[in-house]
């Protein structure tokens, strides 16, 4: 059951003078269970990428096999409910999606579209809520009463209790403090060592060399690059060109010139160890 | 009524005043049409007005489409239930008469009239230049105290936020749908069910824009329209004695040739 | 005594009506004049109270000690209009400072306020847009630009009037990577040309890392002021109060873990690299 995209096309108004190319022959597979990246500049296509993984927009051409699904421009909006099921979006600043009277009502609300009974959602949502770090005390209160924090917590348990097979975030992490936003990422990693698929859309390069293993990057509608973090920083020009940052420590680690870098050191952890390596000689080890 | 389409032709030229005002005033000139002969040439001022746009038909007909049932409702009443004339058929309180004929085919020009210059006007004019031309016919208002300023500077913020707010609402609605939510199923109950996890948002969301934007503006000094200088002018040019002279040479043809 | 502060806060208390607790518990400190200074601290740290409380949008709990100066003049109900002429803030969110329906419209906007006649008013609308490098947008409307350049509007439009000091309330949190550096950008730029005193309130780490002095908030309390080389060294403080550490002072310490002690005197990142490889050399 992985993701399959093949030969997608996604054109934007169309027959117009607005006339846009948000996908531009768009082929790849991602494998079941894995941790993504889709990185990309702002109007590279990424959000329109994000948007066909649950047929919210679906290709002009092409088509795409997902979470037993083949969608393809004249796939029928009706019966799309156990796709949405398996697959969920958080947007960015996903509070913005928040209604209910109560934080646990609007947590609720996804399992319940989804055929969840009273007794079920209500499960589900308790235990959501703690796994992004709330307290009980606070499920019968308002959501807008909450800080803006607690709020992005609140939207994304939200998604998370609907449990889908794909989980695909834009930014989850924007706007949140340090601490809070690294407890976000490791509930994301936990979610996907669980057994299911996570997409990150992201431009934070450290947080791509820190959690992917596996990057899609875009440009101008066109998927210019399907590879491991490791090969997709590897090359510096490519990057350069293409107006990438490259993760921090890698980027440290070209500024020390006399030293020699076995492998390109991604995350802080690899940069020390081979700052040591160069200093000690690997025979020290 | 249609949105603005940008385009190059004279008549985007046009101070905004200017096509405002004639427009108001051209819709009431169609009242002086009152034979065949002036029905056909305000009709014929109509088309040529629409031709100035270099537009396709279809913005047109997009403008008028949405009002066809009403147009037609009305000038059916006018068929069926005006008296006079030559009398030809008539069946409980329905009569058809010649006036009742005649009638008919006026209201339904005079109708399609009024539709087609205001999208003549709303296509090649700036929602915000239109505002701007509201703002200067409000202006004699002020003496009656009315706080035309800021009126016009509510017109002008409510205009930049409506692409904002449509953003907005289709995010939203992305989001709830992503979260199983069904706005185009059940009926109108469900329906109007359905649609309170987008208002609820969009709500919160307006207002909080509202409120950032009321901090923004008192920290960049706005403290009422009093002493408030413009940096927008509009200001009249060779152009302009087009339409005014398209306006006289109307109303002249359309005197001289209306039934006294 | 020469008063080279921008902005003076003594004593100040600040409680939101409703709230049980103050956000800012008798703060007291000094921003200096010309420099950049950033403010940082977790959310609801009160940061973004005190960006507010500097230009009279929220007012001081009533305390006979307490004190907010300006440019040397004391902040009162009376002159709050002459102090948001010396002080312009640029906030978070790009979307809701936008005013104007077109680019330069929102940038006249405070000139309009001020009754600038219009002559003036155009020319230097178009100054500062090329102050920022948006010249070429003057007439476009707010739902085509980026977050970045909206940003850089409202900037232009603060410049516009002329203030002495900038505060930039989380401005960049909202953009991408490129929007943010194209703001940093600036703000280096408004430095060195205009002589500016700047203000930025943020969480990012790196973004406080470029200012001349950094003040950390916690609670409603000042923890330190100093400059960034100093405070960034507490790491342990750092973590204690939820703040990110720089990238150059994580390494330092995961470089210490695994054995290789940096000496106390290497604080920044050119001096980590100079010392690595010094170090290499030697070998």
């Amino acid at each position: 059951m992985s993701i399959k995209f093949e030969k997608v096309d996604y054109v934007y108004s169309p027959g117009t003078s607005m006339e846009k190319k948000g996908l531009d022959n768009v082929s790849f597979e991602i494998a079941d269970h894995s941790f993504v990246a889709l990185i990309g500049h702002t109007g590279s296509g990424k959000s329109t990428m994000m948007q066909h993984f649950n047929a919210l927009l679906k290709p002009s051409t092409g088509t795409i096999d997902i979470a037993g699904y083949h969608i393809t421009s004249s796939t029928s909006n009706k019966n799309l409910k156990n796709l949405r099921k398996q697959v969920s979006l958080v947007f960015q600043f996903p509070e913005a999606q928040l209604f209910e009277n109560t934080v646990l009502e609007d947590v609720e609300f996804g399992p319940k579209n989804f055929g969840a009974s009273e007794v079920e959602a209500k499960k589900k949502a308790l235990k959501w809520l703690k796994k992004v770090g709330l307290s009980e005390s606070i499920i019968s209160n308002s959501p807008f009463e909450l800080s803006g924090g607690q709020m992005r917590r609140v939207a994304i348990a939200g998604v998370m209790a609907i449990e889908p097979q794909v989980l695909c975030l834009d930014e989850p992490a924007a706007g949140l403090d340090p601490r809070a936003r690294r407890e976000m990422m490791q509930l994301f990693v936990d979610y996907q060592k669980a057994g299911h698929t996570v997409i990150l859309v992201t431009h934070n390069m450290n947080d791509v060399a820190e959690y992917a293993d596996d990057v899609l990057v875009m440009e101008n509608g066109k998927l210019i690059k399907h590879a491991r973090p490791e090969e997709v920083f590897a090359d510096k020009n490519w990057l350069k060109r293409h107006y990438l940052d490259e993760p921090t420590p890698s980027l440290f680690a070209s500024s020390l010139s006399n030293f020699n870098f076995e492998k390109n050191p991604l995350t802080l952890e690899q940069l020390a160890n081979e700052i040591k390596d160069n200093l000690w000689g690997e025979a020290s080890e | 009524m249609g949105r603005y389409i940008p385009g190059n032709a004279l008549i985007y030229k046009m101070d905004p005043r200017g096509k405002l005002l004639i427009t108001i005033l051209f819709i009431f000139t169609i009242l002086l049409a009152n034979n065949p002969i002036s029905y056909g040439i305000i009709t014929l001022f109509c088309f040529l007005a629409v031709f100035t746009t270099k537009l396709k038909v279809r913005v047109f007909w997009n403008g008028v489409k949405p009002l066809i049932g009403l147009i037609f409702f009305t000038a059916l009443l006018q068929l069926f239930f005006m008296t006079g004339g030559k009398v030809y058929w008539q069946w409980w309180i329905f009569t058809l008469s010649s006036y009742g004929i005649v009638n008919a085919i006026y209201i339904f020009i005079r109708f399609t009239l009024i539709i087609l210059i205001s999208t003549v006007m709303t296509v090649t004019t700036m929602p915000l230049e239109i505002a701007d031309a509201m703002e200067w016919l409000l202006k004699p208002l002020k003496i009656f105290k009315v706080p035309v300023d800021k009126i016009a500077l509510v017109i002008s913020i409510a205009l930049r936020f409506v692409p904002t707010l449509f953003d907005e609402t289709f995010k939203i609605m992305n989001a709830q749908r992503s979260r199983g939510a069904d706005f185009n199923d059940g009926g109108l109950i469900k329906r109007a069910k359905a649609i309170t996890p987008i208002l609820v948002p969009l709500f919160i969301h307006s207002l909080e824009t509202a409120i950032d934007l009321s901090t923004a503006m008192e920290s960049r000094g706005y403290r009422g329209s009093q002493g408030r200088t413009k940096y927008r002018v509009l200001r009249w040019s060779k152009y302009d004695l087009l339409d005014l002279a398209y306006f006289i040479l109307l109303v002249v043809l359309l005197l001289i040739f209306r039934n006294h | 005594m020469a008063d080279n502060s921008a902005v003076e806060f003594k004593n100040v208390s600040f409680t939101y009506p409703d709230a049980k607790k103050s956000v800012l518990h008798d703060v007291s400190f000094r921003i200096k004049k010309g420099l950049w200074t950033a403010l940082i601290g977790h959310n609801g740290s009160g940061k973004s109270t005190i960006s507010k409380l500097i230009n009279g949008l929220l007012i001081p709990d009533q305390n006979e000690k307490s004190e907010i100066k300006v440019e040397g003049i004391k902040l009162t109900p009376q002159n709050v209009w002459n102090i948001r002429e010396k002080v312009g803030i640029v906030f978070q969110n790009p979307d809701n400072q936008f005013v104007g329906a077109t680019v330069g419209d929102d940038v006249a906007f405070g000139l309009e306020n001020r009754g600038v006649p219009r002559d003036q008013m155009l020319d230097r609308v178009q100054r500062v847009l090329s102050d920022v490098g948006m010249l070429d947008y003057i007439n476009a409307e707010p739902a085509n630009l980026s977050g970045g350049q909206k940003q850089r509007i409202a900037i232009a439009g603060i410049l516009a009037v002329e203030p002495d000091v900038i505060i930039f309330d989380e401005s960049t949190s909202m953009l991408d990577p490129n929007g943010r550096e194209q703001i940093l950008g600036i703000i280096k730029k408004l430095m060195l040309e205009k002589k500016l005193t700047i203000i930025s309130i943020t969480h990012d780490i790196e973004e406080a890392n470029l200012a001349d002095e950094v003040l950390v908030l916690n609670d409603g309390q000042i923890l330190a002021q100093d400059i960034p080389a100093e405070v960034f060294s507490k790491t342990e403080m750092l973590r204690e109060i939820g703040l990110d550490i720089p990238f150059t002072e994580k390494l330092i310490s995961k470089l210490d873990q695994i054995g290789i002690k940096i000496p106390q005197n290497v604080k920044t990142k050119d001096e980590l690299k100079q010392y690595l490889c010094q170090l290499n050399l030697k070998k």
